[in-house]
């Protein structure tokens, strides 16, 4: 291709030789030898338009082809009577290649800015083609290449490749046809191309190991088949047979990688095409649990334990879920699911499909994992907004801690399970409650006594003790439900430290249950605290009351703490499962973010997510509430402890980069938390 | 029921992503301009395509204390 506009505006204004030479650079005239070139020099006339000018239209007959000297022009096609732009013609490049043949052009053409042409009009190019048998073949090739480019563009799963890329495999694609009833490709065979289907109809069929052959599928112009053997290196997994006569180009695997490499929109495009044709099949040992939903409707929550995940399936999801064996295409799943509901639901089929393979429940096609990889290439802000929330929830923990749980529940704690022990528990909590208020005085008037100050360091140990009390509250409830313990850790979680326990078996529970089990581990620390206050109301010591006082007192501010249900502590979950609405936090934090600026313009839509934006947007605020609580209290904290060990001005550099870590992973995370896409 | 036409539909609506946007504009529209001949029901099927999306993994349940 020439280089620049300049030398074109000057080979405009040239005469014969330099247009010649013009002539010889385009590539479609390549193989033209240098008489003919001089011929078709020759006749070419000069044209000029302005910006917005159509030089051609859609459906009217094409009477020259034109040579672009300067400026830039759009060629689209109508799709569902709105123009579609296919790509952009610069200096250099030609279009109507098809006038030689008389025929109608299936685009139009319009200057995007100021144009100089150099046109050919259809008398003059039929008189030098047939002088030239090398310029006829020339511009039907041409044209037949344009077409082809259109095709790609309009048709297909390539359509979102550079249009440079595109010329280029369309010079080099090769063409082939096949007769109605002929097999193009067969099952078991090796695989060194993919097809494009250009023209005509093609059926696939299946040949399992047992049985008949059946067809799965019919494929129509723009189908691309053949890629999986392609990619994988596999033998074909199905025959492909002509159901008419059918035009096909053939791509390579260099092709193909070429094209996957080129844009990640083809990526996803043929990662759609592949989920499509999967045929999902459920992975070993996942257990299927009957339930109920808040309203009573039946719902199935589906375990993996390896993985130690859960997935909750409405009875459409349970119907489907139990066809995918590994047989059925999601092609049959969508006819059954019609059968069944009365319902045409492909994109439901297919997501459906898509969350359980995303979540492990399903087997991964390592085909599709290489594209996801490809497709899902994560962008800077993508990876710096997964960075801020994994710096913000990490954890390390102990696996298979449920034997153990089991054992000490068994032998000895389940008794503060039983109704007698329960009750004298519940008295301790309240009595000592009252002691706490009684000796509200008495305490502080201790803690100013000489030396009171010095005993809050006992607290350090204490409250350690009541962090594992409140984690085996919730593990030794959730024994008492009969369900499994996860793992036991330590971690961080947004602005401080945590212990935790994974208590997700209990979505196997009801919805009483799971609300015990988040509540139990307050309810430990409020045990705790009234243990300490009537303690401290029997105890003669002041050092004594002043400990056991503020040990009670932390306590309580303890359970406040994890009430708090704008970030995931034991609060979220009581009010999560008091909605009956799981992923609730990322889910109103999602809609806020995504769906709030549409049903701004939509009060009816906004109406039916009034929980959300409220939740969205307390969880957002306090989230900058505790950003500048960190910023204001953690930088002097770190800047005192750590200005014991190194210089003030150093101390006080650390401090503020540790505390601007954490608030920008925080907002990071935020961002990341509103820019999901979970569905909602 | 007219299997091969709802077949038809099927396929084109896997292979094509512009026929996939479309049918989820206007499904009755699309079906009919890809001349397929329907049924009330048939028509009725497609205008029931359903986008819920309330089939989802559950988050870990992880009890934390700060």
């Amino acid at each position: 291709m020439p280089a620049n506009d300049r030398s074109y505006v000057e080979s405009f204004t040239s005469a014969v030789p330099a247009r010649k030479s013009m002539l010889a650079d385009i590539p479609a005239l390549a193989t033209l030898d240098a008489v003919a070139l001089d011929a078709l020099a020759g006749i070419f006339r000069s044209e000029e338009a302005g910006a917005g000018t159509v030089l051609c239209s859609e459906d009217a007959r094409l009477d020259r082809v034109f040579f672009v000297s300067q400026g830039r022009l759009e060629v689209s096609v109508l799709q569902a009577a709105k123009p579609l732009p296919l790509w952009a013609v610069g200096p250099g490049e030609i279009f109507g290649e098809e006038a030689l043949t008389g025929a109608v052009a299936e685009y139009t053409v319009v200057a995007v800015t100021p144009v100089s042409l150099l046109t050919l009009a259809t008398a003059d190019l039929d008189a030098v083609a047939k002088r030239f048998e090398s310029v006829a073949a020339c511009f039907r090739q041409a044209a037949a290449d344009a077409q082809t480019m259109r095709f790609l563009k309009m048709a297909t799963p390539l359509a979102a490749m550079d249009p440079a890329r595109m010329r280029a495999l369309v010079s080099r694609v090769e063409r082939q046809t096949a007769a109605a009833g002929q097999d193009i490709v067969r099952q078991g065979e090796p695989g060194d191309a993919c097809y494009l289907l250009r023209s005509g109809a093609a059926e696939v069929w299946l040949q399992p190991d047992h049985g008949d052959a059946r067809k799965i599928a019919t494929l129509r112009a723009g189908a691309l088949f053949g890629e999986r053997a392609l990619l994988t290196g596999q033998p074909r997994n199905a025959t492909v047979r002509a159901a008419a006569d059918c035009e096909l180009l053939v791509l390579t695997r260099e092709d193909l990688r070429a094209a996957l490499g080129d844009a990640p929109g083809i990526s996803a495009q043929l990662l759609q095409l592949l989920q499509m044709r999967d045929r999902p099949c459920r992975m070993d040992g996942v257990e299927a649990h009957m339930g109920a939903s808040a309203d009573g409707s039946p719902l199935v929550i589906l375990k993996n334990p390896r993985e130690h995940s859960y997935y909750r399936l409405s009875p459409e999801g349970w119907f489907l879920w139990q066809r995918m064996d590994g047989d059925h295409t999601v092609r049959d799943l969508m006819l059954d699911y019609l059968g069944e509901y009365k319902a045409f639901a492909p994109d439901l089929v297919a997501q459906i499909a898509g969350g359980l393979t995303a979540a492990g429940f399903l087997r991964a096609n390592p085909l599709r994992s290489e594209m996801e990889r490809a497709a899902l290439q994560p962008t800077l802000t993508q990876r710096a907004l997964l960075a801020g929330r994994r710096a913000l929830d990490w954890q390390v923990s102990l696996r298979n801690t449920d034997r153990t749980a089991t054992w000490l529940y068994r032998h000895g704690v389940g008794l503060l399970y039983t109704a007698p022990a329960q009750t004298i528990l519940a008295l301790v909590t309240v009595v000592g409650f009252a002691a706490f208020c009684l000796i509200w005085q008495r305490a502080v008037a201790a803690l100013h006594s000489p030396g009171g100050a010095a005993l809050l360091w006992c607290l350090i140990p204490a409250q350690l003790f009541g962090i594992a009390v409140h984690e085996a509250g919730h593990a030794f409830t959730v024994k008492a439900c009969g369900r499994e313990v996860g793992r036991i850790g330590v971690g961080w979680y947004w602005f401080g430290p945590i212990a935790f326990v994974d208590t997700s078996d209990m979505w196997l529970a009801g919805k009483r249950a799971r609300i015990l089990v988040s509540l139990s581990g307050p309810y430990t620390n409020a045990i705790l605290a009234g243990i300490a206050a009537l303690l401290a109301w029997f105890s003669g010591s002041p050092a004594a009351v002043a400990v056991l006082w503020q040990f009670a007192l932390l306590s309580y501010l303890f359970v406040i703490v994890n009430f708090n249900p704008l970030l995931e502590y034991d609060g979220y979950y009581v009010l999560m499962d008091w909605l009956d609405r799981p992923n609730l936090r990322s889910a109103a934090l999602a809609w806020l973010g995504r769906g709030l600026p549409a049903a701004l313009r939509s009060r009816s839509s906004l109406r039916g997510h009034a929980f959300d934006v409220l939740y969205g947007l307390g969880s957002v605020a306090y989230i900058a509430i505790m950003a500048v609580a960190t910023l204001l209290i953690y930088r002097g904290v770190l800047n005192s402890w750590i200005s014991r060990l190194v210089s003030p001005v150093v101390a006080g550099g650390l401090a503020w980069v540790l505390v601007a870590a954490i608030v920008s992973f925080s907002v990071l995370s935020v961002i990341g938390d509103l820019r999901s896409a979970r569905p909602r | 029921m007219n299997r091969d036409g709802i077949e038809s539909l099927m396929d084109r609506w896997m292979n094509e992503p512009a026929f996939r946007a479309g049918m989820r504009a206007n499904p009755e529209a699309v079906a009919k301009a890809s001349g397929v001949e329907l049924t009330e029901d048939e028509l009725a099927a497609l205008k029931g395509i359903d986008f819920r999306l309330s089939d989802e993994e559950l988050q870990a349940r992880v009890s934390k204390m700060a």
